[in-house]
């Protein structure tokens, strides 16, 4: 690049550029490359972390804070974990196959309760349809109520 | 206290949010000159981020002179000013160097700048000047992180690192002692309690300069004195805030402002 004609271009950008690749980059080495991390991001509290991407940087606290310029610049977030991807194990896809079915799995399933059926009596207002109650449900049922004492051994009651 | 009233008072204080507006505009154009040619692309995007957030904080202080009843549009204001008209310290229009060059410069400007909205927020009369310093101190605060962090690597990694950080360090120091070049009216502005003085804030940001260069190998160019101060073993770069700029101003400026020029009142 050295003997290169300098060219007027009227975007700066490229004017830029040109004056970039002009200067030698020097030796590039592939051993002065950063490490990269995962980048998940924590929308709002109390949801999940989500992937949203990757950063190079020499160590956690330079990647936390490119992440945070690079991920969370637009988008909600309150806190970011970033995972060197070295740290990462997976699964090969060579293997994607041990995630089928060959054979019929379907007694693995909870097919064999009629959960939707009781559910769907009950939504239509079924009087005498069996009640699923959840545990909210039985407290509320019975607030307030006394809990009945044990008969006492001597038959004083 | 609300916005004050006495005449002086107000055009005093319009000045002096005019000369932070014009750092952080001149700065933040500086930063957003390396958005797509950062060393990496983390620091370009982080550039460009930063960048933005000055605009914004000079957008900030427009709007507190707006609330002051100053009628002037800062767009306006920033694409047909003449270079003589801006009142920013000379640091922010150095052109950008090489990377190291532009970290320590926004490194300084940040550390500088935090010391001030620290004190404006703390105890400035004006109650709307310090809500807003609070928040950009927000913004501020991860600037620094940022800066600190890449600094403080750069300055202790490799003997190319090290001289290159410590030769902008020494070159960019007298011009940030410049940004706390009092304005005409400063004395109106600390009588009234908007501000501290200038000295003081030096002396406030040499205190936390001199903590933030702990661990490398550099110094504060500048002796303690008797009372507590600072005294710069080097002569402060002053000028800007009587609009006595360098011929960069006026580059950046070419550039900033030539679409404008070249076509007044176009809708975009």
């Amino acid at each position: 690049m050295g003997g290169m004609v300098r060219r007027w271009h009227f975007n700066p950008y490229h004017q830029r550029i040109d004056e970039s690749l002009e200067k030698d980059p020097g030796e590039v080495r592939a051993d002065t490359e950063w490490p990269a991390w995962h980048v998940f991001r924590q929308p709002k509290r109390g949801e999940a972390h989500v992937l949203v991407g990757m950063v190079h940087a020499p160590d956690a606290e330079t990647a936390l804070l490119l992440a945070k310029e690079q991920y969370a610049r637009r988008e909600d977030c309150v806190n970011l974990w970033v995972v060197r991807t070295d740290q990462v194990h997976a699964t090969s896809y060579e293997d994607a196959d041990m995630f089928e079915f060959v054979s019929d799995r379907t007694y693995r399933l909870t097919r064999g309760f009629p959960v939707g059926e009781k559910l769907k009596k009950i939504k239509a207002g079924d009087p005498y349809a069996e009640r699923l109650e959840t545990l909210e449900e039985i407290e509320k049922e019975h607030a307030g109520k006394k809990i009945p004492q044990e008969a006492s051994g001597d038959g004083s009651d | 206290m609300t916005a004050p009233t006495d005449p002086a008072l107000r055009e005093a204080l319009a000045s002096y949010l005019l000369a932070l507006a014009d750092d952080e505009l001149i700065i933040g154009h500086r930063l957003s000159e390396w958005t797509g040619l950062g060393p990496i692309i983390e620091e370009d995007i982080a550039c460009s981020s930063m960048a933005q957030d000055e605009l914004g904080h000079s957008l900030t202080y427009h709007r507190l002179r707006k609330s002051l009843g100053v009628e002037e549009d800062p767009d306006t204001l920033n694409f047909t000013r003449p270079p003589e008209q801006f009142l920013n310290a000379l640091l922010c229009e150095l052109p950008r160097g090489d990377y190291g060059f532009t970290l320590v410069r926004q490194t300084l400007y940040d550390l500088a700048e935090f010391t001030r909205l620290e004190a404006h927020a703390e105890s400035s009369s004006w109650e709307e000047l310090a809500e807003a310093s609070r928040k950009l101190m927000q913004e501020e605060k991860y600037h620094l992180a940022h800066g600190e962090a890449m600094t403080r690597r750069l300055a202790t990694a490799t003997d190319e690192s090290r001289r290159r950080i410590r030769d902008a360090f020494h070159e960019l120091f007298p011009y940030a002692l410049g940004l706390f070049e009092p304005l005409p009216q400063e004395e109106l502005l600390v009588q009234a309690g908007i501000k501290p003085g200038e000295k003081e804030l030096m002396d406030r940001f040499l205190d936390r300069l001199d903590g933030f260069l702990e661990g490398t190998d550099l110094e504060v160019p500048a002796i303690r004195s008797l009372e507590g101060g600072w005294e710069p073993k080097v002569r402060p770069v002053f000028g800007g805030r009587k609009g006595e700029h360098t011929e960069h101003l006026a580059k950046l400026l070419g550039a900033m402002q030539m679409l404008v020029r070249e076509h007044p009142g176009a809708q975009w």
